[in-house]
């Protein structure tokens, strides 16, 4: 009879992952298998312990608490780059609840381990969490990974008064490299279009490559950065435009690239050679220093790296 | 002893599962966060099964989804949920013609 209820979670538990996914990727599939792989895991062990049915019934309770953390879980992180806004009030809040268990009059201990934390109403170890929430927090660390990802890629120039709402770069986008840097160092300020390639990056590599040709005189397309980028929380993930796909938007966490009109608009497309759309350079000749990117529609033709 | 090998073998997959997450982010964040993830569950389950083998001295520490106690679960699964977050989005790394 256990072993009913308990697959029965566990396919409660699939199916969840199943359709809370907003946007199928080939590998949330994997994973979803994995975790499903991880519920049969449970199931295995519960039945070995069905001598003791009380043990056994706290354990699917347990169980039960666990698959519906996991799908509040994956309600309110949309994105885990909604994470990377809080990383310092997770990584505080992961600090007190290292320490809750000190605190006296709720913290008390068990066999000699001071890790549990008594709320009258329910009793647990804030220690789990707080390692989660740790972990998150490490992203601060100065890794040499990041570090040698940002030497590689160089930074992109952050342009002031920018709109209240970024707008994502796209494929197909200009994006330019840094004019301070490349003044220092007596070059050109590499500038080339954002490929599906770059596609996910924190920042594209400016570094041209042979059929990307820089941008010079009217038509550069400044690609704004981290310092332009208000932390609001509406902000982090910017919604697709219509006509838009998902995948061919850039990251948008601080740092993100933004294609911004040059001073003296439009013009001539000088990567492509071609002229925009009316549409996009009427909107942009309006407001000369309109925020909004008005990047040109990523145009599959435009895009070096499509294959179809 | 096949059971415990079948287990270990999940546990596996899952691990190897997250790393791969970890390989396949474009972004440095998530690069890290799906392998800190990770690490936690893999070390976790390598300090139960290391400290079963007499490799190290046995701890309390939970093996993760098996152990009695509901914190413990609870805190895998939200790992987990993350975990599938990290391997969905738009920062996904995208393959030609796919």
């Amino acid at each position: 009879m256990y072993s009913v209820l308990f697959a029965g979670a566990s396919l409660g538990g699939w199916f969840v992952i199943g359709t809370r996914r907003d946007r199928p990727t080939p590998r949330s599939t994997r994973s979803r298998c994995s975790s499903a792989r991880l519920g049969l895991a449970m199931l295995y062990r519960l039945m070995d312990e069905r001598g003791r049915v009380d043990i056994a019934r706290d354990q699917a309770v347990w169980l039960l608490i666990g698959l519906a953390c996991f799908a509040l879980t994956l309600v309110i992180v949309r994105d885990i780059r909604q994470l990377d806004a809080y990383t310092y009030t997770i990584g505080l809040a992961g600090i007190v609840l290292l320490l809750l268990p000190i605190v006296p009059g709720i913290g008390y201990s068990i066999n000699g381990a001071r890790l549990w934390v008594n709320f009258g109403f329910l009793q647990f170890q804030p220690a789990e969490f707080g390692r989660v929430l740790i972990v998150i927090f490490l992203r601060v660390l100065p890794l040499p990974t990041a570090r040698a990802a940002r030497r590689r890629c160089g930074a992109i120039r952050a342009s002031a008064g920018e709109g209240p709402r970024p707008a994502a770069a796209r494929v197909g986008d200009v994006a330019r490299g840094p004019p301070a840097r490349a003044r220092r160092r007596r070059v050109a300020a590499p500038v080339r279009r954002l490929r599906r390639d770059d596609v996910g990056r924190d920042r594209p590599v400016l570094v041209p490559a042979a059929r990307d040709r820089p941008v010079r005189g009217r038509g550069v397309h400044r690609v704004a950065g981290p310092a332009a980028y208000p932390g609001t929380r509406r902000d982090l993930v910017p919604r697709a435009r219509p006509g838009e796909r998902e995948r061919d938007r850039l990251s948008a966490r601080p740092g993100m690239v933004r294609v911004r009109l040059g001073r003296h608009g439009p013009g001539r497309d000088s990567v492509s050679g071609r002229r925009r759309s009316s549409r996009t350079s009427e909107a942009t000749s309006s407001s000369r220093h309109s925020a909004r990117s008005w990047g040109c529609s990523a145009s599959p033709r435009s895009c070096c790296c499509t294959s179809s | 002893m096949l059971g415990v090998a079948a287990i270990l073998l999940l546990y596996l997959v899952l691990i190897g599962r997250g790393l791969r997450i970890g390989l396949e982010r474009r972004d440095t964040f998530g690069k890290l966060l799906a392998v800190g993830l990770t690490t936690v569950i893999g070390l976790q389950v390598f300090t139960i099964a290391a400290g079963v083998l007499r490799l190290i001295p046995l701890t309390g520490v939970p093996l993760p989804l098996v152990s009695y106690g509901g914190t413990s679960r609870v805190a895998t699964f939200v790992i987990l949920a993350l975990l599938v977050r990290a391997s969905a989005g738009a920062w996904y790394r995208v393959r030609k013609g796919t």
